[in-house]
């Protein structure tokens, strides 16, 4: 079923649609959120909060519009609203710092090894060297696929800032792989 | 054939062609002599010259003393290839490329990089979570998928169904809605059988009260008649027994006249307990019965 169908079934209340909905985006809320919070069990709440928020405001999404970028966006703003609230209510105890520590700023929890490969861990060290800008950019760009026009609307940043960022990123990982594995792409 | 008849035939070869001659001359001189086999490279005349070989790092040095280092921009520009055509600065980084390796290991994990990084987009949330969205959203779980999920046991679907009813914010308006249905259709109706049996249990109660008065009046007393008559008796037995046993002692003499003493003074006590203190708080119960179940029945109960 056409993508549109759907969307305008779920906002006619057919559940099935909105599962069918739900099962076909999951995978790439849940991956975004887990890009942003490296954590699955918060990632996991965040992706459900985001559907949430999708549902409720799909009568908002304009037709003809790209419902991926949409979602996405919604998603990121999701997860920064939980990175806000980490920073906010600093941990009480020893263990939830270092959680905390863990959400903000690594990239390699060990939940982590069960769902890639080793090909794919390499990547994650990788974007781990990265500037959290720069990451962002190869987050949206280049891993969810999204335009330079919606990641500049999403960022509300011009698109010349976009592309030329892009650019940067795309080096600066480059670089960073070659610093973890010399022989990468050889 | 001398230096100095070479350098001169050679600048006239820039010019003109030589004879035949002076040719077979110049090349037997350039092969022993090494001064003006290099002067000939340089110049570009002689058949046989080798051109010298250009310092590795001569682009690098020039580059340096004059515009920088290019290896930033070609970086760029192979970051941007994946977007856009390059047009003439494509042709600029290939030559780049050529001859820079760390530009061109830098390429290759572009390249790679443009294969793999599309794979992280998605992640399996894990099962379940197509379920936890339906309930948050819309209030009821997904269907099964079977290729995914696994059967779940009738006893926690069960379980599951009963939590969303009873999460449900009108459930209690409901209920209570249905149960004064019930309560019409059973008892309100003229028609209905059951019509008669509110004043029919009213009537249970009041005679099941009096049985309950009753029996609570005389329960008490015989608790009271049994615990003192167990006690006194025993220990009645109890001064027999040492009398019969220790017979001529003093001691035991006095133990038994303490015994008898003691069993006088409970039955006294237990007298007492019953008629100053547990007779009026059963004939207060009494009233209190009597006095409700006139207020509920005022006809019946005069």
């Amino acid at each position: 079923m056409e993508l549109e169908t759907l969307l305008e079934r779920c906002r006619q209340g057919d559940e099935l649609a909105w599962e069918a909905l739900v099962r076909q985006f999951q995978a790439r809320v849940f991956g975004l959120a887990y890009h942003y919070l490296h954590d699955r069990e918060e990632a996991r709440d965040v992706a459900q909060e985001a559907f949430i928020r999708i549902y409720r405001n799909l009568d908002k999404f304009e037709a003809g519009g790209n419902f991926a970028a949409w979602a996405l966006r919604i998603t990121r703003n999701c997860a920064i609203d939980r990175l806000r609230h980490f920073k906010a209510r600093p941990p009480l105890d020893d263990a939830q710092v270092e959680k905390c520590v863990l959400v903000s700023e690594t990239h390699s929890p060990p939940d982590v090894d069960a769902m890639v490969n080793e090909r794919q861990r390499l990547l994650y060290r990788a974007l781990d060297l990265m500037s959290a800008v720069n990451r962002e950019m190869i987050l949206l760009k280049d891993i969810q696929g999204l335009r330079q026009r919606e990641i500049a609307d999403l960022l509300s940043v011009p698109l010349g800032t976009v592309k030329t960022r892009s650019s940067r990123a795309r080096v600066e990982l480059a670089r960073c792989i070659l610093e973890l594995d010399p022989s990468y792409g050889a | 054939m001398d230096c100095a008849r070479f350098e001169d035939l050679l600048f006239e070869s820039l010019d003109a062609r030589l004879g035949a001659a002076d040719e077979e001359g110049m090349r037997t001189h350039v092969h022993t002599c090494t001064r003006c086999r290099e002067l000939a490279a340089l110049i570009g005349g002689g058949a046989d010259s080798a051109p010298p070989e250009v310092p590795a790092d001569l682009v690098a040095g020039v580059l340096e003393r004059t515009s920088g280092g290019s290896c930033g921009r070609a970086q760029l520009l192979l970051a941007k290839a994946a977007d856009v055509a390059l047009g003439e600065d494509g042709g600029l980084l290939t030559i780049h490329l050529g001859t820079c390796p760390d530009c061109a290991a830098v390429a290759r994990a572009l390249v790679q990089l443009g294969h793999e990084l599309p794979a992280l987009a998605e992640l399996d949330p894990g099962a379940g979570f197509v379920a936890e969205v339906m309930v948050a959203t819309i209030g009821v779980a997904a269907t099964a998928d079977p290729a995914t999920t696994p059967r779940t046991p009738l006893r926690v679907r069960f379980e599951e169904m009963w939590e969303r009813m009873a999460q449900r914010p009108r459930l209690a308006f409901e209920g209570a809605y249905a149960g004064i249905v019930v309560l019409v259709l059973v008892f309100g109706l003229p028609s209905q059988s059951l019509a008669e049996l509110p004043s029919r249990a009213f009537d249970g109660i009041r005679e099941g009260g009096v049985k309950v008065e009753r029996a609570v009046s005389s329960g008490l007393g015989e608790m009271v008649e049994f615990g003192r008559s167990t006690w006194i008796d025993s220990t009645e037995h109890a001064a027999e027994f040492l009398a019969s046993t220790e017979r001529g002692s003093r001691a035991a003499s006095r133990l038994e006249s303490g015994l008898r003493a003691w069993a006088g003074a409970t039955r006294d006590m237990a007298a007492r307990i019953w008629n100053e203190l547990l007779e009026p708080i059963v004939e207060h119960l009494r009233a209190l019965w009597r006095g409700t179940l006139s207020d509920v029945n005022p006809n019946q109960n005069q």
